[in-house]
């Protein structure tokens, strides 16, 4: 895994299919679906993300990049499957469906990280069509887990952990598209929807089995990593955070530098509310004196 | 606020996302709630099971109803819209039909058995004989400790008073009336041990291991244990010590004790929630502190159970059961269901030794609301992508 991570970061399309043909050989080994469990969705996360750089062509350097530091954590395995999962149809199309989200979700996010760096219209675009794709898929994936959980555990829905993150991940998502579709927030918005939802996916995929460690899905615990974990999230907040008041800290310094000090607070507030302006909160009109 | 403007309100974006925030906090909490006691019943106290949850899921349900009627006259270009949203409309109003009409429950039946009865999880009743007891709660502790004392247990007996004396060193035994005389090796009081033996008692026993319960008089007098030593056999009298305890974290380990008052007798019950323990007597009854059961329309006799392991290994890769349905012989496995008419349906949750669980389900709204609620939702969100994409 970590020689192909290596090749992801020297050519992303040698690496991609060397990558495709270790997929395809698991499927043929293992005659499933390789969606089972925590050390394949490792695999095929990065794959999907690839794939959709690949067939966007945007992003293959940066998703090439975000692929081999995921590689680095994965780990083969050919551990027989439990009964409960020991269905094709299922893993076919819950499973894969989710999974193929979390990857989208990966695209998106980075790509709202890149916006987030350097507004560009066209990085926009990208976030828009993989955010909402992989909510769409997401969504269908969830409710197809919930027709699988009926046929197997006797009920729809039962608010397992696993299924409380799918929702909540669903919910992150939703309020982003909805603030965005009515004008309520604009493309920063949106980019800052993409990175701060793929923290609630990073919790789906990995902090429900191997934090929380309670639930149905018990097939996929494990432990240990926690503390990576919680420093990665911590480093992408601060580091989003710094985006977010970035152009609030710039305006604020550049008027410190020319001379125009003022009262640092107000100039703080000035520079914040400048950026909140530029994720579209509305400005209080204020009348002509 | 006139009627305009709260209509408004009520069919906002913004209310809707605000109560999509509200939901996903509810259930963050939910999970940590959850993570850090083990308990979903706890979670789902405090949570999704509140009446909070609830009169969100109402309020999605006006804020999607209200914003699709403030679309009309509906055009072709809100298809997507609408169809996104009524299908949320339908699954919301397939969670209430669910709560309200559904069934869900678990039946456990060792091999050969046969049973119509469901167990209704997470419910309480005080049972006699199955029906439930018109009777007075006089008391209720959400968690309590049983002991079941008495005099001996495996091969030592026990004696208040006195350390616990193992029966290979019981040297003779005399009967004189009723009473029956024990001389043990090295009892410390005059070297005698002193049983009642009870006339109305059935004995059931062995030499060495006196486990069996026995019922005085068809537990109407109470319960004891059995021994048998020679043409000899020892009688001890169960008696109980209840203790009430604090809730548990995990409440799905806790056992409710409930004191209860019937034709003037007042007699504690401690919660049994697999039913197959003692039943106490009240009155003229025998009473158990056990989950409520209803009855299936039809008769399950499980036939064989068994777990099949991947080749070469220990490791499951299925479970099955064989089960005979009112006559009809049925194959029963993970992912593999049997429907029965009247909207039943029996999985295989669990297997145990020559044990099965099997829950038993029905949601009269599933095919009607439900599923037709998720392909809309799918449909819906794929067509608002396509409609809106820049």
């Amino acid at each position: 895994m970590k020689i192909l991570a290596a090749l992801y970061l020297i050519s992303p399309i040698g690496a991609f299919i060397g990558h495709t043909l270790l997929l395809v050989s698991r499927m043929v080994v293992l005659a499933r679906p390789p969606v089972t469990s925590m050390a394949e969705s490792l695999l095929f996360v990065p794959w999907i993300a690839m794939c959709g750089a690949l067939i966007i062509r945007r992003g293959r350097r940066l998703v090439g990049l975000a692929a081999a530091v995921i590689l680095c954590f994965a780990y083969p395995d050919f551990e027989p499957v439990a009964p409960v999962l020991n269905s094709n149809m299922w893993l076919s199309t819950h499973v894969i469906l989710v999974v193929s989200s979390y990857g989208l979700f990966l695209l998106a996010a980075l790509f709202g990280h890149a916006y987030l760096i350097k507004p560009h219209q066209r990085l926009t675009k990208l976030v828009y069509h993989t955010l909402f794709l992989g909510t769409a898929a997401l969504i269908a994936g969830t409710l197809l887990g919930g027709v699988w959980a009926a046929q197997s555990w006797g009920r729809f829905w039962d608010w397992d952990p696993k299924e409380s993150w799918a929702f909540i991940s669903i919910c992150c998502y939703l309020v982003g598209i909805h603030a965005y579709t009515f004008g309520h927030i604009k493309a920063r918005g949106l980019a800052m929807t993409a990175a701060l939802g793929f923290l609630a996916i990073t919790f789906t995929w990995y902090g429900v089995n191997y934090i929380l460690g309670t639930g149905l899905h018990s097939y996929g615990f494990g432990s240990g990593g926690g503390w990576i974990y919680g420093l990665a999230v911590l480093g992408d907040l601060f580091i989003l955070s710094a985006l977010f008041f970035k152009n609030s800290w710039v305006g604020y310094l550049k008027r410190y530098d020319t001379g125009k000090r003022g009262r640092a607070p107000r100039a703080l507030f000035r520079s914040v509310r400048n950026t909140l302006h530029l994720y579209g909160a509305r400005r209080r009109h204020r009348p002509d004196t | 606020m006139n009627l305009s403007n709260l209509y408004r309100t009520l069919s906002s974006v913004w209310l809707a996302i605000a109560l999509i925030a509200l939901c996903a906090l509810e259930v963050i909490a939910g999970t940590v709630i959850e993570g850090l006691t083990g308990s979903h019943e706890r979670a789902a106290l405090y949570t999704y099971g509140h009446p909070l949850f609830k009169a969100l899921l109402v309020g999605f349900f006006l804020n999607i109803l209200l914003s699709a009627l403030r679309r009309l006259p509906w055009k072709w270009c809100h298809t997507s819209f609408l169809l996104a949203h009524l299908g949320l409309l339908m699954v919301i109003t397939g969670v209430f039909v669910k709560i309200t009409f559904g069934l869900q429950g678990h039946m456990v039946i060792m091999e050969g058995a046969e049973t119509n009865q469901v167990w209704l999880p997470g419910t309480e009743t005080i049972d006699a004989n199955g029906r439930e007891l018109d009777c007075e709660i006089v008391a209720y502790s959400p968690h309590a400790e049983e002991k079941l004392e008495r005099w001996f247990k495996n091969d030592l007996v026990y004696v208040d008073g006195l350390k616990p004396i193992a029966m290979g060193e019981i040297r003779a035994i005399s009967m004189e009336g009723s009473l029956i005389t024990v001389t043990a090796a090295d009892a410390p009081r005059d070297g005698m041990l002193t049983f009642v033996r009870s006339e109305d008692a059935v004995y059931v026993g062995t030499e060495k291991l006196p486990q069996a319960h026995v019922a005085i008089d068809g537990g109407r007098g109470g319960y004891g244990v059995v021994a048998q030593i020679d043409d000899f056999t020892l009688f001890t009298p169960l008696t109980r010590q209840i203790t009430p305890l604090p809730s548990l974290a995990k409440l799905e380990d806790n056992r409710p004790l409930v004191t209860v008052r019937y034709q003037g007798e007042t007699v504690p019950l401690l919660y049994d929630a697999t039913g197959s323990g003692l039943r106490w007597p009240i009155g003229d009854k025998l009473v158990r502190f056990q989950p409520k059961r209803t009855t299936l329309p039809y008769h399950v006799r499980l036939r064989q159970v068994r777990q099949i392991n991947h080749p070469g290994t220990e490791k499951p890769a299925a479970y099955e059961a064989d089960i005979v349905v009112d006559g009809r012989p049925r194959f029963l496995a993970m992912n593999r269901v049997v429907s029965l008419p009247g909207g039943y349906r029996l999985y295989l949750s669990n297997l145990n030794n020559n044990r099965a669980q099997i829950v038993v389900n029905r949601d009269p709204a599933k095919y009607l609301l439900t599923y037709p609620g998720c392909l809309l939702i799918s449909l819906g969100t794929l067509m608002l992508y396509i409609k809106k994409r820049p």
